[in-house]
């Protein structure tokens, strides 16, 4: 079975009470890439993960794991 | 209220996946235009059509290489050249480099019985691998987009 990057972006997202677009604004991407990340349709570089973990106050492991 | 940046390359983003479709679209019909007159492509007409081809050509590599909006502030042009968009372009380049090979591979083929000039080989092939490289990058941006 193929491995692929699973998140908790949008639950962690929304514990913070931010949308998409605020969440964007604080890593310097756009809210299309938030939202593909969330639906696991675009798999973020390591800088990228980094980032989102660092504005959502969540260790990068715990943003996001490997599912196999 | 004034625009943010990411709103202003979020509106913008939308409206180049749009222009790119149309731009793409209009592309491929002043090729077929080109083609159905060949008998043209000594004269005036002929030539302006071969510039027209060769400007448009430029114009899309360019807006696709770049993103577009150059008159646009670095912060709201690094914003519609984030990682998602650089990712589906990258994609688009890898389909428009296939295109182009399978073009001339059947150029080839056409040619061991039908004479193909050098020069329309390479519209042929260039025109198809920008086609093919730029509907597959407003394909993928729209459908971001949307789900957006």
């Amino acid at each position: 079975m193929p491995e692929r990057l699973a998140n908790s972006l949008k639950d962690h997202r929304g514990q913070l009470g931010l949308t998409q677009a605020e969440l964007a604004e604080r890593v310097g991407v756009t809210r299309k890439t938030i939202n593909t990340v969330e639906n696991g349709v675009f798999t973020p570089s390591a800088l990228l993960a980094i980032k989102l973990a660092e504005a959502l106050s969540v260790p990068v492991e715990k943003l996001f794991w490997i599912e196999r | 209220m004034a625009e943010t940046s990411n709103q202003i390359a979020e509106r913008l983003s939308g409206k180049r996946a749009r222009v790119l479709f149309v731009l793409t679209i209009v592309f491929l019909s002043q090729q077929a235009s080109y083609f159905s007159s060949r008998h043209d492509a000594a004269s005036a007409v002929g030539h302006f059509k071969i510039a027209a081809w060769l400007v448009l050509s430029i114009v899309l590599l360019a807006m696709l290489a770049t993103g577009g909006a150059w008159l646009r502030s670095a912060e709201v042009r690094a914003l519609l050249n984030d990682e998602t968009t650089r990712e589906h372009r990258k994609t688009g380049f890898v389909n428009g480099f296939w295109a182009a090979c399978v073009t001339a591979i059947v150029i080839y083929a056409v040619d061991l019985f039908e004479p193909v000039s050098g020069r329309d080989t390479v519209h042929i092939i260039l025109t198809m691998a920008i086609a093919v490289a730029m509907l597959t990058f407003a394909r993928l941006e729209r459908h971001a987009l949307r789900d957006a």
